[in-house]
Formats: C-alpha cells, structure tokens, sequence
C-alpha cells in the first residue's frame, strides 16, 4: 500500500523513508523537498497551513546547489531598475512579483505571515486572483535575493513581474470602472427614493413648491451621473460619430440625453414627469456591465509571461575578469560567459568550450545539439551541459529570435475579422432604430411636444441596448466560464463562432502532441552481477547533469537514490558521463561511449538503436538498458478520433527532423504530416490550407508556433509551452488535456444553439414592442422593465449551456 | 421639514461616495476572495506578532 506525501499528496517511492513528527504524529514525505517545505513551516510556527488549505500542495523542488548564487543577481542595481520602483521618500522598494503554487488562501496566509515576520519588509500582500505580491521593502535591512528565497522555502516559486507599469494602467482602469458604478449606484437609489415621493404624489397629491423642490434636487444628483459615471459611453458613442459610423452606445447616448433634455424642460416649465431616475438606474446598469468587462479582461492577462523571453542580466567577460551587465547592454563582438541552464541573450559564435544546447523552442527538436567552438548559437536557446564563451554575432531586432516575433507581427494581418461582421450588423440596427426614433419624434409632435419626447425615449430604450445586443454576449460569456471550467482559458471571442466552423486541425508534434520530454519507458539489466545495483548507479552519475536524458533516468531511478561519493565525474558532450565509485569506473551514455570503457575489447557489430537507448556499463559489461522517449499526451488519440466522426482532417507540422512525427501520425491515424518545418514553411503551410476556403484549428505550444498561432481562424496554446505561443494564441489549453478540446467543440455547438435562439426571441421582443411604443401604448417606465425583462429572458437562456453540458 | 431632510441626506450621500471612493483607492476592493477564508484563520500568533506589521 502505498502512502500520500503529507505535503503534495503524491505516492511516496516504495523504500523511501523521510518523516516529520507534526503534533504528536508522524508524517510522511515522498521526497527532501517537500519534507524541507514542511519543515520550514514547523520553524517558523506556520504549520497550522496544513489545516486551512483547501487542496494538496504541487510537489516541491529541491533547491538546486547553485541557486543561491543565481538568486544573487536580482540584487544588482541594473537588475532591480528594471523590475521593480524605488521611493525616495522613505528609501524603500515596491516589486510586483508573480508567484506559481498559489492554490487557496490558505497560501496567501502562509506567503503574508512569513514575510511580515521579517524585519525589513514595509508591506506584503498577496492578491489570490491575479497570483501576484505586491511587496515594499528596505534593500538596506533585507535583500531581494533572500525574500524571494524564502518563498521558495515556503514552496513556492516567485518571478518579477515585468509588466509592472502596464499593471498600474490596468489597475487604474479596474478602480475607476468601479468607482464609476459606486457613484451611480448610490445616486440612483436616492433619486429613485424621491421619485417613489413624486409618484404616490402624482397619485394622491402633493404641493407644488414640494414637487419643484424634490425635481430640482434629482436633477442636481443627476449631473455627476451623466457625466462621470456616463462619460465613457459618451466618449465611445462620440468616437464613432466622428468616425462615421455607429456602434450600440450611439442609441444609449441619444436616450439619455433626450431624457435628460426632457427632463429639465418639464423641471423649468412644468410638466407631467420627469426621468431622473431612469436615467441613474440606466447607467448604474450599463456601469456594472462595463465593471465585469474590465475585470474579466484584466482576470485574463493576469497569469502569462511566467517565463521571460529574454534573460535580463547576462556576463560579460573582458581583460580583468568578468562582470554581470543588462542585456540591453550587449553590444556586437562582447564576448559572453554563458553556464549551464541560462537562456543564451544573443546570437553568437562559440570561442571557447564545448556543450549541448536545446534548440526545441525554435525548431521544435527535443533532442539537443552539440556545439563545439566555432558553431552559431542562437538568442533565446537553452544552454544545456556547460559553461562556454561566445562572441555576439546578432543583437536585438537582427536575432533570429527577433526575426520570429515579427513574423507573428506580420501573421495578425490575416486575422480573420469576424468581430468586423458584428459591428457592421449592429451599425445598421442602431441606424434603423435612430430613424425609426426620429419619425416617431415628428409623428408625435403634431399631437404635443410631451407626448413625442415620451415616446420617442420610450422607442429608444425598449430597443436598445438589450435583448439584440445580449443576446450574443451573454451565451458567449456563459461559453467562456463553461470553457474555464473544462480547462480551456478564452483570450479572444472569436473562439466560440470560430470552433463551429473549423474544418482542418494542425497539431505541432514536441509539446504539443507529446509531453514535450523524454522519460524511461524500458529498463533492461543486461548483467547478472549482483554487487551492483544499475539504478543506483546512473542516479548518481547523471544527477548534476542538465540534459534531458539525464532528467528522465534521475526521475525513473529516484527511489535508489542513496548518497555515496563519486568522483572523476566527466561529462562527454553527446556522448555521456563517466564516474567512479568505490574505485569502479563506470559510464553512463550512449552504447559505442560506453563500450570505450571496456577493458577487454570485444569485437560485438556496430548495432544501430532504433529508439533512444541509454546503456549503462563498468569496465567490463553493460549493466543495464535505459529506453527512453517523449510519451503522446493523454487523449490525443481521443481528440484525433473525435475530428474524424466530424469529418475534421488532421494534419502535424512539426520542426523535428527525425522520423518521430511520421510514426506519431501512423499511431494516431493522423490524415497529414509534414516534418522539418522551419516556422515560414508552418505558415505557407497553412496559407494554402485558407486559399483552398479552409477553417484551420491550430494547436502549438512552442516559439515557432507562434506566428501560425496568430493567423489561423482559432488557435490553442499548451498551458506548458512557451510564452510567446500563449500570448499569440486565442485561447490556453491550462489543463493540458487534449479531451477538453473534444469538450470546448461541444461547448461551441451548444452555444451556438442558444444564440439562435437568443437571436429569435430578441428579434420577436422587438418586432412586437416597438411598434407598441411607436403607437403611444408604452410609458417609458414600462419600456425599461420590458427592455429588462427581455434581457433577463436572454440570460438565463444563456445559463443553460452550463447545466447541459454538465 | 422637506427642506432640511433632503439636504442631509445628499450631504450623507456624498459623504458615502468619498469613503467608497477612498475604500477603492485603497484597493481594498482587489481581493475579494481572501478574506473571506481569513475568518476560519486562528490568529494565535497574530496577536503577537501586531506591532510588526499594519495592514491585515
């Protein structure tokens, strides 16, 4: 039977003994790092977390060896301009740092308590729904470098927020929406309370000089309405007049202000009524909308840019030694020091050492490469193995990485617009109905001037903005939540529309279709010797290095990890390691690097490996067999099966040279490959596929994803891929679940369903109600309850995409 | 009578929207999830710790 770890609820390895006594009871770990977490929690007497969290922990990491050293650079003063905004006033501090592990309050309780402990920090607040801390500190009394260590100490992984000025705009924007629905919200209930006094007194009476005295005071609380709160659709409404053209807010605009021209006619001249608190009770509404708009969108960009494109320091050496300088800083011919791990900042030639580097972002290739001195390495790839020196061929805008940005620059101009359609659509409505106002206008005014106003608002507002206007939105907001729910996150409306219509899906194959890393999935021991334990082995000769495949044998072999000493530890570039234990050499690597070791020579035949095997040998046999290779995602078969039933053709592009993709499409029954693709063939690829009329889905999650992203009709970007292919994609996979875009079809369907039917009934509302109002049979009080009702009546409908898909 | 109750209570109307207003500044509106769970929080500690840090 197996046990959960206390902290991540993970299995616990079979043989793996880590405990810590909590109140009196023992618990288990399945690994140092959670065990560290929770014993950090025991020092600090914050272990009552365990009781208030809601969920599991996600497994922590140890902390690498080096990574207080690597920490050291957020200290430096280059650094820190970039990423964070000094107070002069009182020497202090503010970063916005974005932190990952965030799951329940539980956490932010946690992050606040530790760090307000500390002497030094000024404020700390962590903000649940956007995953950020906000913290101000002393640099002098606490470095920055040690508060984001203590949160990974906690558990947690804090990265600076390089977007810290565009989320003040966004911020701002979010408090002012609000402010604007607290102004008109209040104001409104007090209008509303002197209208209910001049409604019973147009019923039972009252005295004049009263009457004068409550209309004059709605109208004073009417202006900060109308023009604080009613200034943006004001400002829209104006822009598209001046533009020539109409959008919903140009009726909106036109009510209020005949209401309120209306209105004060009859306050100065005598009259029957007044519509001060329509107005207010209109813009509270329309208020409330704009709120949940505003800070949807800004839910959304919360999370991405996780990883940043672009490492912000790099080293430099020169004569006397080396030294950290920005980025921004690199000039044409520096020589840089680059080590194992770190992003490479710019494109270059090797001068000195060799190592391997992963090229997978830009090509799509697992595999690393390896280069030695005299090889191009490229801005943006991942340095592997080791430390080397390169001499900077390509800056900025001339790196290849750069190149690939505009290309997704250039993509976004074959957008399909079908949000264009929308307004369009909505132009000529609201046209109809301004003309319809108008003759309505005239008709009335031979009768008397009240009656025309009266009904002319009447006309205005049963139509506008609601039942026509809501009856797309609200299914496509109940789309978007339902979406969430299944995993799926929407950046762009257009998704909704754009899945139903779709005739053609290309998968990228590394990341996308596959997990994007290498794991063990066959272990041979090929010696019957029992001194030795293999696992054990090539645990310790491949845990200090970076490699992929090296990754994946610690991982498959973690339950034998022990401590013993290994010394003379060599790393052979695309070869393998070699190291000695108790005196044995042993090797670690690829079968012809490891056959070199043997001290009797054999003359066995030069067998190629059809899959990528890792053996494992001592000076006189091999030990063992490690299988590896980058598993197909969970579903994928699903979601091909499910295209097919549509009749959707599928196809691979993929940038892997190698044979992979063309076995992955035979496994999966995949109708199209093509492979070694650089990111121009993905998008001529593609742009054949639009100029035969065809609708294409595209799903990627690498750099050179990212301008395929940009045009196709819909596109999803892997919750774990890169940065640039989210923020190009019109919506993130963020479970990773290939059968939740099986579900986002479905939801697709359905929702189109309900616009339908929204559409019907809208269209109905209007053809029955507007004529009564044209007609004289509607006050304007019952034209706002009918507009709302109808409005009602299209949301709840919309509601219904969540219970049936249940 | 009219005329003294119906400026007050626009004066108190008022005087809501500038807390409202400085309660929004003051971002107090950011996170509204938080704080609800923060309740079923025993503060043992807490208490101890006040004179450290303002905000809570």
């Amino acid at each position: 039977m197996t046990q959960q770890c206390y902290h991540c609820d993970q299995s616990i390895p079979v043989n793996f003994q880590c405990s810590l006594y909590i109140q009196g009871l023992e618990k288990f770990f399945c690994c140092y790092g959670c065990h560290a977490v929770t014993q950090t929690l025991l020092d600090f007497n914050l272990s009552d977390y365990y009781q208030y969290r809601d969920s599991p922990n996600p497994r922590a990491e140890q902390l690498p060896e080096n990574f207080l050293q690597d920490l050291a650079r957020y200290d430096q003063p280059a650094y820190q301009q970039q990423i964070s905004i000094m107070h002069p006033e009182d020497n202090s501090h503010e970063i916005l740092l974005m932190i990952q592990g965030i799951h329940c309050a539980a956490c932010i309780w946690l992050i606040e308590k530790r760090l307000s402990q500390i002497t030094g920090i000024k404020k700390i607040s962590v903000n649940l729904t956007t995953q950020r801390a906000m913290i101000l500190w002393h640099e002098s009394q606490i470095k920055l470098s040690k508060i984001i260590e203590i949160i990974y100490r906690l558990g947690y992984q804090a990265l600076p927020d390089l977007q810290i000025e565009q989320n003040k705009i966004s911020r701002q924007e979010k408090k002012q929406a609000l402010i604007r629905v607290g102004l008109s919200g209040l104001i409104m209930m007090q209008v509303m309370m002197f209208s209910i006094a001049l409604y019973l007194g147009g019923w039972s009476g009252i005295e004049k000089a009263h009457e004068q005295f409550i209309r004059w005071c709605s109208l004073f609380l009417t202006i900060p309405v109308l023009f604080i709160a009613g200034r943006p659709f004001f400002v829209s409404a104006a822009r598209a007049i001046r533009n020539r053209y109409l959008n919903m807010d140009v009726p909106i605009v036109a009510a209020l202000v005949l209401s309120f021209i209306a209105s004060i006619w009859v306050t100065v001249h005598g009259g029957k009524e007044v519509y001060y608190d329509s107005i207010c009770m209109f813009i509270f509404f329309l208020s409330v909308s704009k709120y949940l708009e505003i800070t949807a969108r800004y839910k959304l960009a919360a999370p991405f840019l996780y990883q940043a494109l672009m490492p912000l320091t790099a080293t430099i050496c020169h004569e006397d030694g080396e030294s950290l300088i920005s980025t921004a800083n690199i000039k044409l011919g520096d020589i840089l020091l680059i080590k194992p791990a770190e992003i490479i900042p710019a494109d270059g030639i090797i001068e000195q050492g060799e190592t391997t580097v992963s090229e997978s972002m830009m090509t799509g290739e697992s595999f690393p490469k390896a280069k030695r001195v005299g090889d191009t390495v490229l801005c943006g790839t991942h340095n592997i193995d080791q430390v080397f020196k390169m001499r900077v061929t390509e800056i900025g805008t001339q790196t290849l990485l750069a190149q690939i940005l505009r290309l997704v620059e250039k993509a976004s101009l074959y957008k399909p617009q079908i949000i264009e359609t929308t307004h369009k659509i909505a132009g000529y409505f609201v046209g109809a109905v301004l003309v319809i106002a108008a003759f309505t206008a005239w008709f009335w005014s031979r009768v008397s001037w009240e009656e025309s106003f009266r009904n002319v608002i009447s006309v205005l507002v049963i139509t506008c903005p609601c039942a026509l206007s809501l009856a797309v939105p609200s299914v496509v907001t109940c789309a978007t939540y339902e979406f969430m729910r299944n995993g799926l996150l929407i950046i762009k409306n257009h998704v909704l529309e754009g899945m139903n219509q779709i005739t053609d899906v290309v998968f990228d194959k590394t990341g996308t279709l596959t997990l994007g890393l290498l794991e063990v999935t066959d272990y041979q021991v090929l010696s019957t010797d029992p001194a030795y334990n293999p696992k054990e082995i090539a645990y310790l000769l491949e845990k200090h290095s970076e490699h992929p495949i090296a990754h994946a044998i610690t991982k498959y072999c973690q339950s034998q990890a022990h401590h013993r000493d290994v010394s003379d530890l060599k790393i052979y570039i695309n070869q393998g390691v070699e190291g000695s234990i108790d005196g044995q050499r042993f090797r670690i690597g690829k079968k012809s690097f490891v056959k070199e070791l043997f001290v009797h020579k054999t003359n066995v035949p030069q067998t190629e490996d059809l899959k990528k095997s890792c053996y494992l040998g001592n000076e006189f046999e091999f030990l063992a067999c490690f299988t590896l290779i980058d598993p197909l995602r969970a579903h994928a078969r699903e979601l091909v099966d499910y295209c097919k039933q549509r009749g959707i053709a599928t196809h691979i592009l993929s940038g892997d040279p190698s044979l992979e993709p063309l076995q992955i499409k035979e496994q999966l029954g995949i109708d199209f490959v093509k492979h070694n693709v650089t990111p121009d063939e993905k998008i001529a690829y593609v742009e054949n596929l639009y100029a035969q009329s065809k609708k294409v889905l595209m799903i990627g999650d690498g750099m050179n994803d990212a301008p395929v992203l940009k045009s196709a009709h819909v596109s999803i970007a892997i919750n774990s891929g890169t940065a640039l292919a989210k923020t190009s994609a019109d919506a993130v996979l963020l479970s990773n679940a290939l059968k939740d875009i099986v579900q986002g079809f479905e939801v697709a369907a359905k929702a189109k369903q309900l616009m339908i039917q929204n559409l019907v009934w809208a269209i109905v509302y209007n053809i029955v109600a507007l004529p009564m109002a044209i007609v004289g049979w509607i006050e304007p009080y019952q034209a706002a309850l009918g507009m709302s009702a109808s409005s009602l009546v299209v949301v709840f409908n919309s509601l219904r995409l969540a219970k049936n898909t249940r | 009578m009219i005329y003294i109750l119906i400026p007050i209570s626009i004066l108190l109307l008022f005087i809501a929207y500038w807390f409202f207003k400085w309660a929004v500044k003051k971002e107090q509106y950011e996170d509204l999830e938080t704080p609800a769970h923060q309740i079923l929080f025993d503060d043992k500690a807490h208490k101890k710790a006040l004179s450290s840090f303002s905000d809570e």
